[in-house]
């Protein structure tokens, strides 16, 4: 029998949409069902859907000469209480003289053309629609006598006001982050590219949630193909709940089994409008401060906002430095084991020498001591991570000075262990994504078990495997290693080496693929000089 | 099935491969090795110098060692009939796995280099673990003494020598040689190679001595044991060490094979030598020098054309008379400088075509490179016709610096 024979694995059958999900049983029947012309029937009704819900609330008003009863619905805490009273209320209750008919069908159009004083006014004709419109924070505005009801917006949710980031500081900058209002963070990117053309759509994803997302993108500039393919992947989640763009992150990749990240996230305004700006489609998410960007390429994950504010030349000198220590958080602990345990000869003899006395007495082997320490560091750091602020700080001086110190004057571990271990800590932190950063976290892993087993030539395998894969992926159809394969000369202005503005003359050309004549942003031969004296 | 398969390979992954996988502190790192033989034997002695950081209490948190005198390793001693048999046979007595990759040079004792070493040289080129760059090195002692003599300032003794033979490559008087110079000499028309010789000498006891008669009652200092030096050449013609050049010997043969520069020229200052108690000796260093030797071959003779080129800075005058401003004075110097030059090089390869009979400097190969049809008719016959060769020595020395002053401050004129 052929071990690695590969057989058409059975289809699991698919549950087909056409059942609905356990949470939408019992709205159903309701959501589609029309609102009443009695006002007291519709009262019962929203009463019954609303029942147990505490925050619920409503009002019931007479307006007008006639008398004609009004009743308005909303839940306390996500809507305005000051615009209810001042604006809404007080509208209300100023139609004194005007002429409402009895039971007249048009006292809505009336209340809504003539006399209400707020901006954003919608018709709903459902329950369904009611109460979706008073669960986002609108007020939900019924008249006797007719069967259709207002919806106004008055949507004043207690928020975060907008703050620094936390996750990517910058020394130079913009210091605004997003926060967890979804209007807030549109605003924001708005605010910084101000053309109609910035498109922004919107989506409400998940049954229970109804977490509105929404896409931004330049039309004229982001390639329509990916647009229609973030739209058609987005569009086919269908979920109970999406609490975080990570739900949304995970569902619409291109590769789901790895452990590199294909779609970037950031909380910063700037970084988001950049990428809007050379062809990205952000994607907004209700609820986070974190928005998606796609199509991501790995180098990406590697650069960060203030790369762009700096000197180009520091820029890039510090570009260089982090794929250097990208490559000590691979690579450190694995090649000390496979130097030292495998191929002694490389190493210079005085170090060899000190290494030896360093290790003298040392009661595991090597490959133990090294992960020993490194799961130890990465307990620190989840620790450091979880732990309140207070108690973060006694557990680094415990974890630094206890394990690091004792351990070594203890003789449980190697001196030159520790140095590895506290050498390959810092180098990835020197990885401005987070999230990259957690891919090369547990590729070390690997790297340390195939150095520990086949020296320096295990770890060249399990490069070639990695590099293999990396090469491989593709985030919206954009290869993931752009542009060093497939090798774009242009493109390299902005990877490993960032030119100066004035350079920057057109587009990444895999993100703005197929708009060919559309690449160019930005005048060429820009760059500064001296005026000429002879002129 | 297909994923028992899998995990199945990646077990075998944690099984395989660990065949030479040793902990550090498992090895026993062979810094040096020294090769003995007695005459008329045929078994070889193997001394290694093995570096052993924590053998004597040292400082294990920084892997520094205390207590800079004691050095940091062990000498151990081993026999076979062959020098891989040696080897073999450390591991008798070793707890650790001896690493031969680390072994910085290989030192030759006098019984073996004039027993001749070809037995030796295979396994040398043939073994994995021998570096092409590893030194080479013969002693008039044994290999044994060599390798068991402490080196002042250093903790592992070999790793001194090979920061000795380093340092000669920028600035000495002896050519270190690695395997492959040595071998490629060896291996070249004149079958004659060379090495740096070490030898232990007393040096403080001399000193000692010399100045206990000057100032005649015994000087208050401690007896020292005796230095390594290394300031000879051996030289070796087909694998055999047929003799060994001396201190001045050796000099001009580094002048003659590689170049002079580095190096220095010493010599007496003619007119004012003896005037008034200076010893007058002046010396140049030789910032940059070139020797081009170029063979002719005529009806009856062959000739070698040596060139030899100097820059110098004067270093020192010892004197206080020279007139260093003057022009003339300068060209005095330059010819005499070129003089001195010229007649230690006619010793040297006197004693290379009449003494040794061994053509050390390479006029084998260049007489190859220039004439290689005439070459083949006398290959077989060079070592008869060795001697014969006739020499033509130029040399042209060049003083372009006096260092900080111009005129010897000790003289009666101001310096304006």
């Amino acid at each position: 029998m052929l071990p690695f024979r590969s057989r058409k694995r059975k289809k699991a059958p698919e549950p087909g949409l056409t059942q609905p999900l356990a949470a939408e049983v019992n709205q159903t029947n309701q959501e589609n069902s029309p609102l009443s012309r009695s006002l007291a029937e519709n009262l019962t009704t929203f009463q019954t859907m609303f029942a147990n819900c505490t925050d619920f609330a409503y009002r019931e008003l007479k307006i007008g000469q006639e008398q004609i009863p009004v009743l308005l619905l909303f839940v306390n805490g996500i809507t305005d209480e000051q615009t209810i009273n001042e604006d809404v209320l007080k509208s209300l209750v100023n139609i004194r003289c005007s002429t409402l008919e009895a039971s007249g069908s048009n006292n809505l159009d009336m209340v809504k053309n003539v006399f209400m004083e707020i901006g954003n006014i919608a018709e709903m004709t459902t329950t369904g629609e009611a109460s979706d419109a008073i669960l986002t924070g609108s007020v939900a505005l019924l008249v006797e006598g007719t069967a259709r009801a207002l919806k106004i917006r008055t949507k004043g949710i207690q928020g975060r006001a907008i703050s620094e980031t936390v996750t990517e500081g910058v020394v130079r900058g913009p210091r605004e982050g997003f926060n967890e209002s979804l209007r807030t963070n549109t605003a924001l990117v708005r605010r910084r590219i101000k053309t109609p053309n910035l498109k922004m759509e919107k989506f409400v994803l998940g049954r229970v949630t109804k977490t509105e997302v929404n896409i931004a993108y330049l039309e004229g500039t982001a390639n329509p193909k990916v647009v229609a393919e973030v739209k058609k992947r987005i569009s086919l989640i269908d979920v109970d709940s999406i609490l975080e763009s990570a739900y949304i992150e995970e569902m619409i990749e291109d590769e789901p089994f790895t452990v590199f990240p294909q779609i970037d996230h950031s909380e910063r305004p700037d970084k988001i409008a950049a990428g809007i700006l050379q062809g990205q489609v952000a994607i907004f998410t209700d609820g986070t401060p974190f928005v998606l960007i796609v199509p991501t390429m790995m180098f990406q994950f590697l650069q960060s906002s203030e790369d762009y504010y700096d000197r180009s030349i520091y820029a890039t000198a510090v570009r260089v430095v982090r794929f250097f220590f990208l490559n000590l958080a691979l690579l450190l602990p694995a090649l000390y084991i496979a130097v030292t345990t495998f191929h002694r000869e490389l190493l210079p003899t005085s170090l060899l020498i000190s290494i030896t006395a360093a290790r003298a007495g040392a009661p595991f082997p090597t490959i133990i001591e090294v992960l020993f320490m490194e799961i130890t560091f990465e307990a620190l750091r989840e620790a450091g991570i979880r732990l309140p602020k207070p108690v973060g700080q006694a557990v680094s001086i415990v974890g630094g000075l206890v394990i690091g110190q004792a351990a070594v004057q203890a003789n449980m571990v190697s001196p030159t262990t520790v140095i590895i271990v506290a050498l390959t800590g810092i180098s990835s932190f020197g990885i401005p994504s987070y999230s990259f950063a957690l891919a090369i976290r547990i590729l070390r892993f690997a790297m340390i078990v195939l150095a520990a087993t086949l020296g320096l030539f295990g770890m060249l395998l399990g490069l070639l495997v990695m590099q293999a894969h990396l090469v491989s992926l593709r985030s919206f159809g954009v290869p993931y290693f752009a542009p060093i394969a497939p090798f774009n000369l242009k493109d390299m202005k902005d990877s490993v080496m960032r030119l100066p503005w004035w350079a920057m003359g057109e587009r990444p050309r895999l993100i703005a693929k197929n708009n060919n004549n559309n690449r160019q942003r930005q005048k060429f031969f820009l760059k500064p000089a001296p005026p000429d004296e002879n002129r | 099935m297909r994923k028992l398969a899998l995990i199945m390979v990646c077990i075998s992954l944690l099984l395989t491969g660990c065949w030479d996988y040793h902990e550090v502190d498992h090895l026993a790192p062979v810094i040096a090795m020294g090769l003995d033989r007695i005459p008329e034997s045929k078994i070889i002695h193997l001394t290694v110098q093995i570096a052993s950081p924590e053998g004597k209490g040292g400082n294990k948190q920084t892997g520094e060692q205390a207590g800079g005198g004691g050095g940091v390793y062990t000498v151990m001693n081993s026999e076979g009939k062959s020098l891989s048999e040696a080897i073999r046979n450390l591991n008798t007595q070793s707890t650790r796995v001896v690493l031969l990759s680390h072994c910085k040079l290989v030192v030759l004792g006098k019984g073996l280099a004039e027993t001749g070493i070809g037995e030796i040289i295979d396994d040398i080129k043939r073994a994995r673990e021998s570096r092409r760059t590893n030194w080479i090195i013969t002693t008039d002692k044994t290999a044994k003494e060599i390798l068991e003599k402490d080196i002042v300032l250093e903790q592992v003794p070999a790793r001194g020598l090979d920061f000795i033979l380093q340092n000669f490559n920028q600035k000495g008087r002896v050519l270190a040689m690695n395997f492959n110079d040595f071998f490629a000499r060896l291996n070249g028309d004149s079958h004659v190679s060379f090495t740096p010789l070490a030898q232990l000498e007393d040096i403080d006891k001399e000193v000692t001595n010399k100045l206990e008669k000057a100032v005649s009652r015994p000087l208050d200092s401690q007896e020292k044991p005796k230095t390594l030096t290394i300031g000879k050449t051996a030289i070796f013609n087909n694998l055999r060490m047929v003799g060994v050049l001396n201190e001045d010997d050796t000099r001009a043969h580094k002048w003659l094979v590689e170049s002079p520069k580095g190096s220095s020229i010493t010599f007496a200052y003619a007119p004012q030598a003896q005037s008034n108690g200076d010893k007058g000796e002046i010396m140049l260093d030789i910032t940059e020098g070139k020797t081009i030797i170029t063979p002719q071959i005529s009806e009856d003779r062959i000739t070698m054309n040596i060139a030899v080129t100097i820059k110098s800075a004067l270093h020192e005058t010892g004197t206080s008379g020279v007139k260093v401003r003057d022009p003339k004075e300068i060209e005095q110097l330059q010819r005499q400088a070129a003089e001195t030059v010229k007649l230690q090089l006619e010793h040297t390869i006197n004693t290379a075509q009449k003494e040794l009979k061994s053509d050390y400097v390479g006029f084998a190969e260049d007489l190859h490179n220039y004439y290689p049809v005439e070459w083949k008719q006398i290959r077989d016959n060079w070592v008869n016709i060795f001697p014969t060769v006739d020499c033509q020595i130029s040399c042209d020395v060049e003083i372009l610096s006096t260092g900080m002053i111009s005129n010897p401050t000790l003289g009666s004129e101001s310096e304006e």
